[in-house]
């Protein structure tokens, strides 16, 4: 699938896209050459916007609870959102007091302020505000440099890069499970290569008996098989 | 909502927001469920579907353009896209299927599906026009492709065509579509 699509041939391909009915080999083909050309991409995306607005016509139907309880668990928001805060109504910007004693005088504010304060940071002291991770694992490479460090909460895994880590725009490193129980490594995501990154919780933490964690050298977008091209570190996890 | 509202909750929600990001699951999770449930026919599945969605969205956030579509409509494709590849999955599970294997797409259907989204249930919308315009068939054959996420194979089915005719069918509606919308 080259630039000498027709613009019409083109359309068409991205309209079947977008309502799912492509081929998987056209599929793919169409989704390398939306990386390279705008022109496939302007396709696609006005397809996008013409037939999902049939999906947005629809009535709604709420899903239950549990979808957002497991959102937040995923993505490790949990404890900073309050369920009902997003229907609160908006409080009113004045209080007006009609009786002799104004409750609202401006010298309370600044003792509410304080006392609140006060009560945060004893409630700090008192309990731990975020959950601590439970297991990490350091990274190094054979000169014993510090490349990534790994932390695992219950909720999340988050990938930190070091500065030793030299950015490179043809190759990712990426990260591997490897099972004490002998089964084929299971990727865990790509590594960022600078700053850090937060990669799915994988549910073999909790099913399966962890040996080492690993990093491979892969072309760029990670392992083309599936499985570790070049393993070049691994390391393992332990509790904090 | 109105667009600047779901706008700036959308922005908010890629610099980290999650309280923003909750009140746009609050609007927005009723409508990407309807369409789940539409194309994954299951509760259960359509949740799941929608729960992977929502956490695409907090991750790419920031990759939102304008040109994709207002954003509830930028949603809906994340979540039909994230339902192609899970029906797509369960059907290729099913063709190499060996005894004692699980096989989802095999259950039945949640009796709460409302059978009727397909053309009830929801508000006309623009593009409606345009597909009235094509013969009873084909706009079928389309209808049945976007809300239930149906194969060529399955419209066929489903329409008692042959399939070649099925195939052509979408690529001309479609087309025709095209010349109506703009």
């Amino acid at each position: 699938m080259t630039q000498q699509l027709s613009d019409r041939r083109l359309d068409t391909l991205a309209a079947e896209y977008v309502l799912g009915t492509l081929d998987a080999d056209t599929r793919v083909k169409l989704q390398r050459l939306m990386m390279t050309s705008d022109r496939a991409r302007q396709a696609v995306w006005r397809w996008e916007r013409e037939l999902n607005a049939l999906g947005a016509s629809l009535n709604d139907v709420q899903p239950g609870p549990v979808v957002w309880q497991r959102i937040e668990a995923r993505l490790g928001l949990a404890g900073q959102v309050t369920a009902d805060s997003a229907r609160a109504k908006p409080r009113p910007s004045r209080v007006s007091s009609s009786r002799g004693w104004n409750p609202f005088q401006h010298w309370v504010w600044p003792a509410i302020a304080a006392a609140l304060v006060l009560i945060m940071v004893s409630l700090n002291t008192w309990q731990a505000p975020q959950p601590a991770p439970t297991q990490v694992a350091v990274i190094q490479d054979a000169s014993a440099r510090a490349l990534w460090s790994v932390s695992l909460t219950e909720q999340d895994m988050v990938v930190t890069s070091t500065r030793e880590v030299t950015p490179s725009t043809d190759r990712d490193y990426q990260l591997w499970l490897v099972a004490a129980d002998g089964r084929a490594p299971v990727s865990l995501g790509l590594l960022p290569e600078t700053g850090q990154r937060q990669l799915a919780r994988s549910a073999l933490f909790d099913t399966a008996t962890v040996d080492v964690l690993a990093v491979s050298r892969e072309p760029e977008g990670g392992s083309p098989t599936g499985q570790p091209t070049e393993v070049l570190y691994s390391a393992q996890l332990v509790m904090q | 909502m109105t667009e600047s509202d779901s706008l700036r909750l959308l922005m908010r929600t890629a610099e980290g927001d999650a309280q923003a990001f909750r009140q746009l699951y609050d609007h927005t999770s009723g409508k990407l469920f309807a369409v789940s449930l539409g194309m994954m026919k299951r509760r259960d599945l359509a949740e799941d579907a929608v729960q992977d969605a929502f956490v695409r969205i907090w991750h790419n956030a920031g990759e939102y353009r304008a040109e994709k579509g207002v954003v509830l409509t930028w949603m809906i494709s994340i979540v039909r896209y994230r339902c192609l590849d899970l029906l797509r999955s369960a059907k290729a599970r099913r063709e190499h299927l060996t005894d004692g294997d699980l096989d989802l797409a095999d259950e039945p259907e949640d009796h709460a599906t409302p059978e009727g989204a397909l053309h009830a249930g929801r508000d006309r919308v623009r593009i409606d026009e345009c597909l009235d315009e094509l013969e009873d068939q084909q706009r079928h054959a389309i209808q049945l492709a976007y809300f239930r996420g149906m194969t060529h194979q399955e419209v066929c089915g489903q329409l008692d065509l042959p399939l070649g005719s099925v195939k052509s069918w979408i690529r001309r509606g479609l087309q025709q579509l095209k010349r109506c919308l703009e």
